[in-house]
């Protein structure tokens, strides 16, 4: 007896677990869409980094427009060179028209050399491809230095 | 943080899934069976350890491409197990490795842009991986594309697609003038060529959309496309003409029931089970699927649609579309001329293969035997559908 009331049970389970699955691929599918909806609308995506690193000027060439003490902010990839159309514009002579850029990536920063003609120098060695950063690291970048700051 | 409170509902209906497709294989067998439970506990853990190492340490890859694998893994894990359930716990174990193999990658894959400049190891490597079956090869299910190297059994084309896609890759980025394009052009020959010999004219066909889409991303030229198509017809009328096996595949497609209980006899089966399996399905346990042939790896779709209904067939092609969005995706906002190249090549090859298999097994298109990416059971596949995921989660990042 306790046999039939166990499978009258099941019995009735089966199709309601039938159903769900069919719901919930739907249910899934629906619910990626949305989230990549609002992905595709905010556009840019937002960085979820809780510390968020600078750099400050710490030695500059004569006639720069950047001043000792100045801090930029590595809120989204910084582009340093010659050229106007840089993030940050450096009238080095040394520097090149693209020379390097800094970026966050997942939970790092990173500078990385563009090919420059003098390379970059990350406390005193040449930078090649991608560099993770660190507090206190200093980037020099013809005679322009900078510090990474927390 | 609004995105992320979507994300766990995304996983908590993954669950859901989970639970509700074994729940019903626990209830199917009389006693209970238990190690339907166990089952579904041990595919959870594994896809929400991977889920929460991306969220974690690597925000800014994509988070969909390990959520639309795990819901695919439940069905076709949930599938086999129904079908056969030590065939299920193989490919648990080869879900494992695929998984760690994608994390992996993902944790220790320097930039991809630096692999840019190893051409000629990947072409080399493509032309040992597409002619090894040729020549050391062993017949399985019709394609001489098998290779056994002492213990272990592989499908060499399969690695083979990897390395071809990094070496169109490494070839089309520096694309200028039309005579770039000579040598990919030969490789490309010479691959299709080694596949129709092995008689394995389902990846022939994957290679040949790898090979159009990636020319054209890189190109932007329609008229190659064009060229393409035309040697397509050619190469196709020729096949046919010369090779009795490509005869029989399209006659069974034109027409399934005229030699119904020999060479049509697969593609029969495997309509009957789908037009049985109705709009939604005969549910779990209560089809036929050993009436199916290969029923474990190229017609699982078939198995899936008579138990679930159509109506989940198209739930799972159109996961599969999404999949290939969010890759598609990654190339688009990727700088790296290489990375874009490769993420394309990867995410065609997935979509390409979803495409012939499912398209085979409903006789939309003569059938070849390939298999359905994660699903189907097969640890070459699992692998390789892994590593190619790990690569383009790996280029979202700098997306």
């Amino acid at each position: 007896m306790a046999g039939d009331i166990n499978m009258d049970y099941s019995d009735l389970i089966k199709p309601i677990l039938g159903v769900l699955v069919i719901v919930i691929i739907y249910v899934i599918i629906f619910m990626a869409l949305r989230i990549m909806y609002k992905d595709v609308k905010s556009g840019d995506k937002k960085k979820s980094l809780k510390k968020v690193y600078g750099l400050e000027v710490i030695s500059v060439v004569e006639g720069s427009n950047l001043k000792n003490g100045n801090i930029v902010p590595i809120n989204r990839v910084i582009t340093l060179g010659r050229k106007e159309d840089n993030l940050v514009i450096l009238n080095d002579p040394y520097a090149s028209g693209y020379h390097a850029k800094i970026y966050p990536k997942n939970t790092e920063y990173f500078v990385e050399d563009l090919n420059s003609t003098n390379g970059t120098l990350l406390n005193d060695e040449y930078v090649e491809g991608r560099v993770p950063l660190e507090i206190g690291d200093e980037i020099q970048i013809g005679s322009t230095k900078f510090r990474v700051i927390g | 943080m609004k995105g992320k409170r979507w994300e766990s509902r995304l996983l908590i209906a993954t669950y859901v899934l989970c639970f509700a497709m074994f729940g019903s294989l626990y209830l199917l067998k009389e006693p209970y069976d238990t190690g339907a439970v166990v089952m579904a506990v041990i595919i959870c853990l594994l896809f929400t350890y991977g889920y929460i190492i991306i969220r974690k340490f690597f925000p800014d890859g994509d988070k969909f491409i390990i959520m639309f694998t795990a819901v695919f893994a439940v069905i076709g894990i949930a599938t086999l197990y129904r079908i056969d359930t030590s065939v299920a716990i193989k490919q648990v174990v080869w879900y494992t490795i695929g998984m760690t193999g994608f994390i992996a990658l993902v944790v220790l894959l320097p930039d991809l842009k630096s692999f840019g400049k190893y051409k000629y190891f990947f072409m080399i490597m493509t032309l040992i991986f597409m002619g090894m079956a040729t020549f050391i090869g062993q017949e399985k299910n019709g394609s001489k594309n098998w290779v056994a190297l002492g213990p272990i059994g592989f499908q060499p084309s399969e690695f083979g697609k990897i390395f071809f896609c990094a070496y169109l890759a490494s070839a089309l980025k520096d694309y200028k003038k039309f005579k770039d394009l000579i040598q990919p052009a030969v490789i490309v020959m010479i691959s299709l060529l080694f596949m129709v010999l092995q008689t394995d004219l389902g990846s022939a066909l994957i290679f040949f959309g790898i090979a159009i889409t990636m020319l054209y991303i890189s190109t932007s030229k329609s008229k190659y496309v064009v060229i393409c198509f035309l040697l397509l017809a050619v190469g196709a009328v020729i096949s046919y003409k010369l090779f009795p096996h490509v005869r029989v595949r399209v006659n069974i497609w034109l027409n399934p029931w005229s030699d119904y209980d020999n060479k049509g006899y697969q593609l029969a089966q495997s309509l009957m089970a789908i037009a049985t399996g109705g709009f939604l399905g005969s549910g779990i346990g209560l089809g036929y699927p050993e009436l199916v042939p290969v029923q474990i790896s190229d017609f699982i779709f078939s198995v899936i649609v008579e138990e679930l209904g159509i109506i989940v067939g198209f739930g799972i092609i159109i996961l599969y579309f999404l999949l290939f969005y969010r890759c598609m995706r990654a190339a688009i906002f990727v700088q790296d001329r290489f990375s874009q190249l490769l993420a394309v090549g990867y995410s065609t090859m997935i979509a390409c293969q979803v495409l012939v298999i499912i398209g085979g097994v409903i006789g939309a298109i003569p059938l070849t035997g390939i298999t359905l990416p994660i699903i189907s059971y097969g640890g070459t596949s699992m692998l390789t559908a892994f590593f190619s995921l790990g690569i383009i989660q790996k280029i979202s990042e700098d997306a």
